[in-house]
């Protein structure tokens, strides 16, 4: 992407953690759907920071991960990710195998097992296979996740954006594919907008990042749109640092 | 009720549609994995129904619509996708989908784009 990267001040940073917070809560369906999380077992927290910022904002350390990340185009262009720790993905693995396989009430009216599961016992299972169709559901949650953001950017600021087809990286010992795409979004766009989603259904907990890191020119798109539609850019929450 | 075939890369997608549909007494005659997959089976089943995904490895949903159309003018497809409104929804529609729908989605949401691709189809009707 060409064009100097914009300085963003704290006011703006705040501005778009405002709106990308109106976005947020249509995370909560997405994990419905997908790992019968209910609503009420998820609890969201916006934080817009500047790339070089994020791990400090999220607590993420340097643990392994598990992500998947996509590029989006159109009126605001950039990169959008799915990250968990890899410790929390195993967590995840078991909410959607009993959630989705049916695991916890076997013969569930709700549950549902997988034709190459089905007549076997649940010992039998091979955990490979199993951990397969983790994966596929946690790519599925992400591509649904970053679509109903995107939705909301459509139906909240009349942003038309599309994603490409998400990759999912199973296993990121080192965090490469996380600071390859900091570092991209340091030196062309300055912004991380991150959904800190925090799930604890049924006694588990596991915490996953929904990071959409905007160009500097999706991040001028953005401001220049709330600007237009008479958006206040004086506002200041309690406690937030100085501009 | 309907014989409907489920397209989608995403098995846990397939399934979530499946158990969706079995609980509303529709009958779930195929699932594909791709859109090739999802044209062979077309041919062979000719089902009432299609939901079909639009991002999908090794040829996306919109040609996998063109083909099914091709082959069967008549032929009731919904798209059901993560890519929002938009170009995607228009494209569809020219393409000739009956319905479109945005993940996520609640079950009655999917009901609702189903009843009415069912009973608008003959007129050209179209459901989001």
């Amino acid at each position: 992407m060409t064009g100097s990267v914009m300085s963003v001040s704290r006011l703006q940073l705040e501005l778009l953690r405002q709106a990308f917070s109106r976005g947020s809560e249509k995370l909560k369906s997405a994990l419905q759907m997908i790992a019968g999380i209910a609503p009420e077992d998820v609890a969201l927290k916006v934080i817009a920071c500047r790339p070089g910022e994020f791990h400090d904002r999220t607590g993420l350390g340097s643990d392994p991960l598990t992500l998947v990340e996509s590029n989006v185009h159109g009126d605001v262009e950039g990169d959008i990710l799915l990250v968990q720790r890899h410790a929390d993905f195993q967590v995840f693995g078991r909410v959607i195998e009993n959630a989705v396989l049916g695991n916890s009430s076997p013969g569930s009216e709700d549950g549902f097992v997988p034709d190459w599961l089905e007549g076997r016992d649940r010992a039998e299972r091979d955990e490979e296979t199993t951990c397969q169709y983790c994966e596929d559901a946690f790519t599925e949650m992400a591509n649904v996740l970053f679509g109903g953001l995107l939705v909301s950017l459509y139906e909240n600021f009349q942003l038309a954006t599309f994603q490409d087809m998400p990759r999912l990286t199973s296993l990121d010992r080192r965090q490469v594919t996380l600071s390859k795409n900091l570092s991209r979004a340091a030196r062309e766009g300055d912004v991380a907008l991150n959904v800190e989603i925090e799930c604890f259904p049924g006694g588990s907990d596991f915490k996953s990042w929904l990071v959409f890191l905007p160009l500097s020119s999706g991040v001028r798109t953005f401001l220049d749109h709330q600007t237009a539609r008479g958006v206040p850019r004086t506002v200041k929450k309690p406690g937030m640092p100085p501009g | 009720m309907a014989r409907i075939l489920v397209v989608d890369d995403a098995q846990i997608m397939c399934r979530i549609l499946q158990t969706m549909l079995e609980k509303a007494g529709h009958e779930v005659v195929g699932i594909a994995y791709s859109g090739r997959e999802g044209l062979d089976m077309y041919r062979r089943i000719r089902p009432d129904l299609v939901t079909l995904d639009i991002q999908m490895p090794g040829g996306d949903g919109l040609s996998c619509l063109e083909d099914i159309r091709a082959i069967d003018r008549d032929a009731n497809v919904i798209m059901v996708t993560a890519l929002g409104r938009g170009p995607a929804e228009e494209e569809s529609r020219e393409k000739g989908a009956s319905g479109y729908l945005v993940k996520p989605f609640r079950p009655e949401q999917l009901y609702e784009v189903i009843d009415h691709c069912l009973s608008d189809h003959e007129q050209g009707g179209w459901s989001r």
